[in-house]
């Protein structure tokens, strides 16, 4: 199979996500390009608000607070209606940390998160080579006080903690015409607000948490290096007669050519050179889009033009890309090629629930502020430690130990 | 419904003398057949066109609810998808011993509990309230009306109720939301259960009182003149006559509901959860979901379900048992 080869030697990782235990393979993934090389987690902040109001970008936890202060209060969007919402970010999951999760804010601490896999999701993290918990963690304790210091303050919606979806997207969205939102956590910025206001939007470059702090010290998301891999794209039984047929199909399936079709379809894709094609826009105005691979492999030296998506992403991707040096691809973070055995499968699902259950809701109770964390800080940390955190904590560090190598 | 005892007199005195027309037609010999396989012969030549009728029935209760139980042995095996639901190693109580020592299973259990019986206790008392207050209404089209507009919000889908529920409560511009100061009620802990049960009764109440509306329907007008003659007011009236006739109806859809103790709808509680009032909100069947669904542990999740399935029974057992103790009324 020559072109599953070529992908598996020119990115060694994706091999590594698709190996089990044993080293064996049993599934191919897709690639979906370098260009989709980012993060899935950004933050995009509203630039014609900030020009209109002659605030300069911010740069610190305090600063984003007071551009956030004179976002609901100065009345940017010009109706005369106090109905600016400074940020927004989707309701916390209670299983979960969920993706454009405000605490990627804790890579202003210094902990680099990867919100878009687990286990970072179940709130674990690496710093040099040493895997903890950072629901544990002081750094945690400090985003969740500044964001109920947003709370208080009135700087994100009262009810962001408990509304729907649906509302959440309605809100940043509004009509398509007045911007009502301030700081978004999400994708692109047409993910998070609408194609019509995506213009007004920026990304917002990662903050320092204080002002004395060296950029050095900051880091950002981490989920980018394995974001275009799709996991569990094609496999084949065992018993299937004609293997040697059925692998050069399969095999074909990861040319050039069918990736593409396969992709964006024959309709919308039109091949305009050697590896090169361009997509027709129209895609992109389609409610349903068809733009789920199959099995597939853009190589880096294939060039598809008007990708709107991938465009958006590498874009949005800019103001963080220097943030990606301030820390080690392998000390700081699970690499997501990192398994843990199957036999605690069953130990750690239970402690990733019962663990998540209790932390989830303490922390969402501290952010809407019907209770107080410095009160409750210690005895959290005690009844997360008696829940097994530790436990957790040492199931990954083993398969950390074994895998990031 | 059980028979009563004059109808089952009846039908015992159908069989023997049966065998006389019978002798007439010539279809079985001399007399009521003595023998098993006589008697099942005997039965369904008399009653086969009744069996063809409840078959469809019979069917779809086979198909739908017994033969999936040869699933439920999961709860006793570990999971393996290689052999399919039956072809795990036998691990026995395992997994309803980890669901009793869960840090959760307390809390868990309390929440049900709490939720099924406020919702089962009050989606029984406002049905019947609302069925003799409709009963009194005099002119036969305001009836009709007030019945139709009760009984409208049961075809809402839970989704669109859940969706209606957090725009009404929306803080500061919601239809309910500006009474309750600047925080969403849903993001309240210990609001979760009366929001849960206040709108379960406002959207089903119409729809579950119209068969107590049947039950006053039939109601002998005669009885009314009797007790109007004898001097009975509006409140005596619905005291001695509606009530009682109302009676077996309501004992029979209290124990079946019993059944349902700790089946707490999951699709409510699951839309209604966030991350504020999950403390509260935490019943068996969303955990089920998390640990089955989310976290892939059929066995265990099965296990929880077995575990919901018993009490369920057990309570159905002891509530049709008490009331056919106490009023005579039972299922079986």
């Amino acid at each position: 199979m020559p072109h599953v080869k070529a992908m598996s030697t020119r990115y060694p990782s994706v091999r590594k996500i698709v190996e089990s235990e044993n080293g064996a393979i049993y599934v191919l993934p897709t690639y979906k390009g370098d260009s989709y090389q980012s993060t899935g987690q950004h933050v995009f902040i509203n630039k014609v608000w900030l020009d209109k109001l002659g605030l300069k970008m911010p740069k610190t936890w305090d600063e984003l607070e007071t551009v956030l202060k004179a976002f609901v209060s100065k009345d940017p969007n010009g109706d005369g209606k106090a109905d600016e919402i400074g940020m927004d970010f989707p309701k916390l999951d209670t299983s979960s940390f969920t993706w454009y999760t405000p605490y990627v804010l804790l890579t202003s601490t210094g902990i680099t998160t990867t919100f878009n896999v687990s286990p970072a999701m179940q709130g674990i993290y690496a710093k040099s080579g040493k895997v903890s918990s950072f629901l544990i963690r002081p750094e945690y304790k400090r985003v969740t006080q500044y964001l109920a210091r947003l709370m208080k303050e009135g700087l994100m919606p009262r009810d962001v903690l408990s509304k729907d979806a649906s509302s959440f997207a309605n809100e940043c969205k509004g009509d398509g015409k007045k911007a009502c939102v301030g700081v978004v956590f999400a994708w692109t910025a047409r993910g998070g607000v609408g194609p019509e206001l995506a213009d007004q939007y920026v990304p917002l470059p990662p903050l320092k948490e204080f002002a004395s702090q060296s950029d050095k010290s900051v880091t950002w998301d981490a989920s980018g290096s394995i974001a275009p891999v799709v996991n569990n794209s094609i496999t084949m039984s065992s018993k299937a007669p004609n293997k040697k047929t059925l692998f050069k199909v399969i095999d074909s399936m990861f040319t050039p050519d069918m990736s593409v079709y396969s992709w964006f379809s024959m309709k919308y894709a039109k091949k305009i050179g050697n590896k090169t094609y361009r997509i027709d826009p129209k895609k992109y105005s389609l409610t349903m889009q068809p733009a789920q691979l199959m099995a597939s492999y853009i190589s880096p030296d294939m060039k598809i033009e008007g990708d709107i998506d991938a465009q958006e992403q590498t874009e949005a991707d800019k103001v963080y890309k220097p943030y990606y040096k301030h820390f080690d691809h392998i000390k700081d973070v699970i690499p997501v090629w990192t398994k843990t055995p199957q036999s605690v499968a069953n130990r750690l699902q239970n402690l990733n629930t019962t663990i998540m259950n209790y932390a989830m809701s303490s922390t969402a109770n501290w952010i809407q502020g019907n209770k107080n964390i410095d009160s409750d800080w210690d005895a959290y940390v005690a009844k997360l430690k008696n829940a097994g955190l530790n436990d957790q904590v040492k199931i990954w560090q083993d398969a950390y130990n074994k895998w990031a190598k | 419904m059980k028979q009563s005892a004059n109808t089952r007199a009846k039908l015992r005195a159908h069989r023997p003398s049966a065998t006389q027309s019978i002798q007439k037609n010539g279809e079985i010999g001399s007399a009521y057949p003595q023998t098993f396989w006589g008697k099942i012969q005997f039965h369904f030549k008399r009653y086969w066109q009744l069996w063809i009728m409840v078959l469809p029935a019979l069917c779809f209760v086979a198909l739908f609810s017994y033969v999936p139980m040869y699933g439920l042995q999961l709860a006793f095996r570990d999971f393996d998808p290689d052999k399919g639901l039956t072809g795990g190693a036998w691990v026995g109580f395992n997994y309803f011993n980890q669901f009793f020592h869960d840090p959760e299973f307390a809390q868990i259990l309390l929440n049900t509990f709490r939720i099924s019986l406020w919702s089962l206790v009050m989606g029984f008392i406002f049905p019947i309230i609302l069925a003799l207050l409709i009963n009194q209404i005099g002119s036969e089209k305001v009836k009709r009306f007030v019945e139709t507009i009760t009984y409208m919000p049961h075809f809402i889908s839970t989704v669109v109720m859940v969706s209606m529920l957090n725009i009404f409560l929306t803080p500061k511009t919601g239809l309910l939301g500006q009474f309750f100061g600047n925080q969403n009620l849903l993001g309240v802990a210990k609001a979760f259960t009366p929001l849960y049960w206040i709108t379960e009764v406002w959207q089903h109440c119409g729809w579950n009182c119209i068969i107590y509306l049947a039950a006053l329907s039939s109601v002998d007008t005669e009885l009314y003149e009797a007790a109007k003659i004898d001097g009975a007011n509006r409140l005596q009236l619905i005291r001695h006559i509606d009530i009682p006739a109302i009676m077996p109806t309501c004992v029979i859809l209290l124990v079946l509901n019993m059944g349902h103790v700790l089946g707490v709808g999951f699709e409510k509680v699951y839309l209604m959860q966030n991350a504020l009032n999950q403390p509260m909100s935490e019943v068996i069947s969303t955990y089920t979901y998390k640990m089955g669904l989310l976290s892939f542990q059929f066995s265990y999740s099965t296990a929880i379900g077995l575990f919901n399935t018993v009490i369920n029974f057990v309570f159905l057992v002891v509530a049709n048992a008490l009331s056919k103790k106490l009023s005579d009324t039972s299922i079986f």
